[in-house]
């Protein structure tokens, strides 16, 4: 009698199917692509896209790093923390 | 055929005879000529009577057709520089079939090497050119026939070429500071974008080129194209977005990535979309790791290292990704300092920060705050004597230097 328990080891069911062409060659391949055509209009490119976007979302790059606040565990963890620290000093 | 080179130009019927087919659409030409021009036109016969599937012989034609458009394009103008290119790329295509076979095998980085050698003549004859008039100047050819050669170095893992050639084309001042064909300006300007990033370490010159490239391309493309473009803006993004986050501090914005970038059309059939499956792809990839970037999560941010490490490395931004462990820990400390986490103490403990960074070692946090100082991202000194680190008391972290420079009008070039 044994209580070995066989430990079966299944792949997720989006994990095969995530092995699509192009993520291998994303994946797999360090080649840039060719170019399916050499020129394209001035007007039809992303710098163009995005400078004739004004809405709020038109940025590519997001610049609030400094900025953004997030309400997480160590948050949590940190309020509980001085919320601690000051009931010992008014102690 | 002499007209082309007597009155300086090229049509398709002239590069379909330059370039070997598998087609039977073959070009026909007549050549009166003599000389270099008459070779070529021999050369170039020869290469279309050949079967594709005798390599060597066509390797060893193109090799020849090379050397003698380069003879021939030393004293023509820069409506040669398309055509020698085309010849070029034709040249690094059959040096790449050749190693298939099982005798060239030994010989794959020599033939790499040599092809290298042949291209970069076709490069500095463009490059010396000192024809004043601007519309006949070679210079013109550069940038296409240095991405040939970036692709040749790349393939033998040859940096120091690499090198050679950023520097030679930054030190020269250059008749011409673009192509008009736009993809090899994207394709030109990604090489010296991840040369910087992945072998100089130098991400602000990295995210300046690679950004230009992403820049350049196209949006709203035609059906047919828009997989293969997203797939090269993808290709791109790969390597800038840990080079912007370290850098700088920036971040992708995955709604204008959808809603611009990558010309997914709104529908409910985006969800089988390549291109909806490229932005799964980028956030599979970073999404974590950006997360933890903006939370200051390090433990997440271990993790995700750990899970990617190996395309991260396949892809070059490993060290990239590395030195962004600095700015998640930076953001840890920022948001405990800005909560009030130093109990309005200017000194604080270094003990007192295990819990905060998540280590259970002083000497590690020691390590990892004298980084930060070092780097200027954090202001104060740390007494080791006293087991302590000492804080600004106006402003112990230092903003993004971006916004330095916003702030005070002026600007990083």
């Amino acid at each position: 009698m044994s209580n070995t328990q066989e430990q079966t080891t299944t792949k997720p069911a989006n994990e095969a199917t995530k092995t699509s062409a192009v993520r291998r060659t994303l994946e797999e391949d360090d080649e840039f692509e060719d170019f399916p055509v050499d020129t394209w209009p001035e007007n039809d490119t992303v710098k163009a896209a995005l400078a004739n976007d004004k809405t709020k979302n038109s940025n590519l790059w997001e610049e609030d790093w400094d900025d953004v606040e997030v309400e997480d565990d160590f948050t949590k963890e940190l309020k509980a923390e001085l919320d601690r620290h000051k009931q010992t000093q008014n102690n | 055929m002499e007209d082309y080179f007597y009155r300086g130009y090229y049509d398709e019927k002239f590069l379909r005879f330059l370039i070997k087919s598998n087609t039977n659409d073959k070009e026909t030409f007549v050549c009166h000529g003599q000389g270099k021009i008459q070779e070529l036109f021999e050369i170039c016969q020869e290469l279309h009577l050949l079967n594709p599937n005798q390599t060597h012989e066509v390797y060893e034609l193109c090799l020849r057709q090379l050397k003698i458009m380069n003879r021939i394009s030393e004293t023509s103008g820069n409506w040669i520089v398309y055509p020698l290119f085309k010849v070029c790329e034709q040249f690094l295509h059959m040096t790449r079939l050749l190693p298939r076979k099982k005798k060239f095998e030994k010989r794959k980085v020599e033939l790499l090497e040599e092809c290298g050698r042949n291209i970069h003549r076709s490069f500095t004859l463009c490059l010396n050119d000192r024809n004043p008039t601007r519309m006949e100047n070679r210079q013109l050819g550069v940038y296409s026939l240095a991405n040939l050669e970036f692709e040749i170095y790349g393939e033998l893992g040859n940096r120091d070429m690499c090198r050679n050639l950023i520097k030679v084309l930054s030190s020269r001042e250059l008749m011409y500071h673009e192509t008009p064909l736009k993809s090899h300006m994207v394709k030109f300007k990604y090489y010296v974008g991840e040369y910087y990033g992945c072998y100089e370490y130098d991400f602000a010159k990295s995210f300046e080129h690679l950004n230009d490239s992403l820049m350049r391309c196209p949006v709203n493309v035609p059906g047919p194209f828009r997989d293969q473009f997203n797939l090269i803006k993808t290709r791109i993004l790969i390597k800038l977005i840990p080079v912007a986050m370290v850098n700088d501090q920036k971040y992708l914005n995955f709604r204008t990535l959808v809603e611009t970038l990558l010309d997914i059309l709104p529908g409910p059939g985006n969800s089988a979309s390549p291109g909806v499956e490229l932005v799964d792809f980028l956030q599979e990839k970073y999404g974590n790791l950006i997360q933890s970037f903006l939370t200051g999560d390090i433990a997440l941010y271990d993790a995700s290292v750990r899970r990617h490490q190996v395309f991260y490395l396949q892809q070059g931004v490993y060290v990239a990704v590395q030195r962004l462990r600095d700015c998640v820990v930076l953001k840890r400390l920022k948001r405990w300092y800005a909560r009030g986490g130093n109990a309005g103490q200017s000194v604080v403990a270094l003990k007192g920060l295990c819990g905060v960074l998540r280590v259970k070692d002083v000497a590690q946090i020691e390590c990892q705050l004298a980084r930060l100082i070092a780097q200027g991202k954090m202001r104060g000194y740390i007494s080791h004597g006293h087991g302590a680190v000492v804080l600004s008391k106006t402003r112990p972290f230092a903003p993004r230097a971006s916004a330095v420079s916003v702030a005070s009008g002026t600007s990083r070039g």
